[in-house]
């Protein structure tokens, strides 16, 4: 069971994405008025 | 994903963002990237869909993962990232979540873009919405 759930602030985290360009956590999430966020194990 | 990323051409274009993130290095995310965004092309010709709107990031270390408490440290491979779908306000706020079962159970496409689109507008995910 995942620890985050509704209600809850994202946690802040900086990773890069696949092209090597920083983001930060949880500022990335103002990019957009709604965010879809999976996680997934690659190949899904 | 894919099935979601057509709802989103459809309904969320420039209202929602999607990020998949995983421990898979950067060339692995190229190459599923490439594929997908082909099997679209092939699938849906009329969709434009170049660039594939997923930015995949790559967190090798499962530092976000473990923060979140999606990791599953007990596969074969190493430590993965279970998979778990969330929807986030601008304000990094979690307004939606589904848990999923295995890497094969994965939200209604219909019930992430409905939820998203609640999130977008400001509006609460009604509760009648698969959540789990």
């Amino acid at each position: 069971m995942a620890k985050l759930t509704v209600g809850d602030q994202f946690p802040a985290a900086i990773l890069n994405d696949i092209d090597g360009v920083a983001v930060n956590f949880p500022a990335v999430f103002k990019n957009a008025p709604a965010t879809v966020l999976f996680f997934y194990r690659g190949r899904w | 994903m894919t099935a979601f990323v057509y709802e989103w051409e459809r309904y969320l274009e420039g209202k929602v963002q999607i990020l998949g993130i995983s421990v898979e290095p950067p060339e692995e995310g190229k190459k599923l990237l490439e594929r997908v965004t082909r099997d679209c092309q092939e699938d849906r010709p009329h969709i434009p869909l170049d660039p594939y709107p997923v930015r995949l990031l790559s967190d090798p270390d499962a530092t976000l993962i473990r923060a979140c408490g999606t990791e599953n440290e007990g596969h074969w491979a190493g430590t993965i990232a279970a998979p778990v779908t969330y929807v986030v306000d601008s304000s990094g706020k979690v307004k939606w979540a589904y848990v999923s079962d295995s890497a094969a159970d994965r939200p209604s496409p219909v019930a992430l873009a409905k939820a998203a689109c609640a999130v977008a507008a400001g509006r609460e995910t009604p509760a009648a919405y698969p959540s789990k």
